[in-house]
């Protein structure tokens, strides 16, 4: 039985056969697993562990192998929000079960498949991108290295536009770890958008990897969404690398889960580039988030917006640390970050740290904003005062205060999920908001 | 019929003890204009009427229809008829004009207005008060000037449909246009089926709108009572010599 908190070199093989790799790949693993084995395991005392302790997370659950069979309901929030789709790769427990992609895209250079078919079929592709946006130099992200349980990878040629996402479905539903990756690659100049949907109710660890290329002038939109059951453990790094004028722009939706950690990044490493990051997170009874994000401008007249919001209710916890990071060589960069997070309950708590390093002092803008607070009383009494009862009044500002974020979604049907997703977690929470003055 | 009657209320807020002993009588198809210097507790009286959590009512009694509201939530006493016009309304961002006016109606009427029946209304009530239909892009009171705030407040009294309206200072902070705009509104709403209690400090708002009902308010009671002459004397002779008649 493979097990990530024992973790060996042996395990790392094993896997590599299973899957039936080719040696190239092999011998990538073998080389994260060093690094791994090098990396001492994260515990609380460490500065990017502070605010979850890692001894939180399940590294005990057997590590799964195969794909299940796809299950009959169809869960997740985002890729079932859309119609036709470029192709799919439904990833479920160790394994995918399915990946297809429609005959335009093909014809068009597309491919979308599972990363092990990729690593035999499209080896020099897969070879020169795998790792490279995410790499081994953390424990989590070596874990993943070494010892991923397949995945997907999606390509996307140069100049091509495709109009329809490419969704990739990360499904848990036996007991057990998993280790997802996901590499997507576009070409220069290539335009599209994928739906990297997370669901399941099992008692599973999910050690994830999704890394994005993009190349130069090409533009990547990318939603990640998340409505894990109460028992999932997640930590996950989220990266985007981009090319000179290129454009990644990143959704996270963090619902579910117990332990979620996430590493929503994007890396400017090429002049003009620009980076979004956005993110919705609701967190209720029994869950704790922390969303740890890296913009980091390694480049001149490279650019960056990130807005997360979230609200939470019941004994829950979210945890926001921002940092921009502005290497002296970046001249004439440009870059805002907002967290504000929305306490429901009285017993939630968040905490929301924005970090600023900026090496250079040609910066042209550089802003940040960060919020804890509660529903206004002011709002409620003018709400309540004509005739809207408490529980929906909040409902209604709490719509209003994710509006700033879902207004900017511009992929079609998504907002509206999101919406009906957070709708039903509100209904669902403790109605009695906070409010001192009240019987 | 007697709408709302106020008994001997007492208001605290913070500990301090603003209205100290307050009746007032307003029933259906009458206006009853209340004035006062600022400081005077009208606002206090205005929310305290409508149920707001940081004024305790610590003796007296509201009634609306012979019932005892002061254990009633803001919301419950919307849907016994009563409506608030606020000196200061609030801006509530990314909650939209139009999907607050809708879930507010469709609460007070406790059944659901057809959004064409909705949308012809309020299109007409706007056109009456003169609002840009861009209004209805607009989150509530977000950016509006504070004539426009006015405006929408009293819009909203025309599609909630109350029977008692509370209007706080509406005249306030409105230029002679938007005055006569806003008066003229609440004039088409007046009417046998509507009583309202217009809070004004000054008198300028009654050269449009008649009050047949006319009380001074110092220092948390109502110190006189009167007809529409009461207004001109105090335009004559401010509230200084009623402090000292009082
Ligand atoms: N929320 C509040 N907190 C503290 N004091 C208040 C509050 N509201 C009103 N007051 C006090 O109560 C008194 C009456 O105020 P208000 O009712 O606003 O008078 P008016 O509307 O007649 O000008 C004033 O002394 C004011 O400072
Ligand atoms: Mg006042």
């Amino acid at each position: 039985m493979v097990r990530i908190k024992d973790l060996s070199e042996e395990d790392v093989l094993a896997i590599s056969d299973f899957y039936g790799e080719p040696e190239w790949l092999r011998d990538r693993r073998q080389v994260a697993f060093k690094a791994f084995a090098d990396l001492e395991w994260p515990n609380s005392r460490d500065e990017e562990w502070r605010y979850t302790n890692p001894a939180r997370l399940h590294l005990e659950r057997p590590v799964l192998l195969e794909a299940a069979a796809i299950p009959a309901r169809q869960e997740g929030i985002v890729a079932g929000a859309v119609g036709a789709l470029a192709g799919e790769v439904r990833i479920v427990d160790g394994g995918v079960a399915q990946a297809v992609v429609a005959d335009e895209a093909t014809a068009q250079g597309v491919v979308v498949t599972d990363l092990v078919t990729a690593a035999h079929e499209h080896a020099a592709l897969v070879q020169s991108h795998l790792g490279t946006v995410v790499g081994a130099d953390a424990k989590f992200e070596a874990a993943n290295l070494a010892a991923f349980t397949n995945g997907a990878f999606a390509y996307v040629p140069a100049d091509v536009e495709l109009t329809e996402p490419i969704a990739i479905t990360v499904q848990a539903t036996g007991d057990g770890s998993v280790l997802p990756r996901v590499l997507i690659v576009l070409g220069p100049h290539a335009k599209a958008s994928f739906y990297v949907d997370h669901s399941g109710d099992a008692q599973a660890t999910v050690i994830e990897v999704v890394e994005v290329v993009v190349a130069e002038g090409a533009t990547a939109r990318i939603v990640n969404a998340q409505d894990w059951g109460p028992d999932v453990d997640h930590i996950a790094a989220h990266t985007g690398v981009v090319g000179s004028n290129g454009d990644y722009r990143g959704l996270e939706v963090n619902l579910g889960g117990r332990t979620v950690y996430v590493r929503p990044d994007v890396r400017l490493d090429h002049p003009g580039g620009n980076g979004e990051l956005l993110g919705v997170y609701f967190c209720d009874e029994g869950q704790q988030v922390e969303m740890r994000s890296l913009v980091h401008h390694n480049a001149s007249h490279t650019t960056s917006d990130l807005m997360y919001k979230g609200a939470l209710q019941g004994d829950s916890r979210a945890t926001f640390y921002g940092t921009i990071r502005i290497e002296e060589h970046a001249k004439a960069t440009a870059s805002d970050e907002t967290n504000r997070n929305l306490i429901l309950t009285d017993k939630a708590r968040a905490d929301s740290i924005p970090v600023l390093e900026i090496l250079n002092s040609d910066v042209v803008r550089c802003g940040h904003h960060s919020s804890v607070g509660q529903v206004d009383e002011l709002q409620m009494f003018y709400l309540e005062s004509r005739g809207i009862p408490r529980e929906e009044a909040a409902r209604l500002l709490v719509f209003g205060f994710f509006g700033e974020v879902t207004d900017r979604i511009q992929l079609p049907g998504v907002a509206e999920v999101i919406l009906a997703e957070v709708e039903r977690e509100v209904r669902s929470g403790p109605t009695n908001l906070m409010d001192q003055r009240r019987r | 019929m007697t709408e709302l009657e106020i008994k001997g209320l007492t208001v605290e807020v913070d500990g301090k003890q603003i209205l100290k002993g307050l009746d007032l009588v307003v029933t259906k198809g009458e206006t009853h204009a209340l004035m006062g210097p600022n400081g005077s507790g009208k606002s206090t009286l205005a929310y305290a009427i409508m149920g707001h959590p940081a004024y305790n009512v610590t003796d007296g009694s509201i009634l609306v229809q012979g019932t005892d509201i002061g254990e009633l939530p803001p919301d419950e006493r919307a849907k016994m008829g009563l409506f608030l016009a606020m000196q200061y309304p609030t801006e509530i961002p990314g909650v939209s004009l139009t999907n607050f006016l809708r879930t507010a109606i469709n609460a007070t009427r406790e059944e659901d207005l057809p959004v064409r029946q909705f949308m012809t209304s309020l299109r007409e009530h706007m056109s009456a008060l003169q609002m840009d239909e861009r209004f209805l892009q607009r989150n509530v009171n977000e950016g509006f000037s504070g004539g426009e705030k006015k405006r929408f407040e009293i819009l909203q009294m025309a599609m909630l449909q109350p029977q008692i309206a509370v209007l706080d200072e509406t005249d306030s902070g409105l230029d002679v246009d938007a005055l006569k705009v806003v008066a003229e509104g609440i004039n088409r709403l007046r009417g046998p089926q509507l009583g309202v209690l217009l809070i004004t400090h000054y008198t300028r708002i009654l050269r449009y709108i008649t009050p047949d009902h006319v009380h001074v308010m110092v220092d948390g009671r109502v110190v006189q009572s009167g007809g529409p002459e009461l207004a001109a004397e105090l335009e004559e002779g401010g509230y200084e010599h009623l402090r000292v008649s009082a």
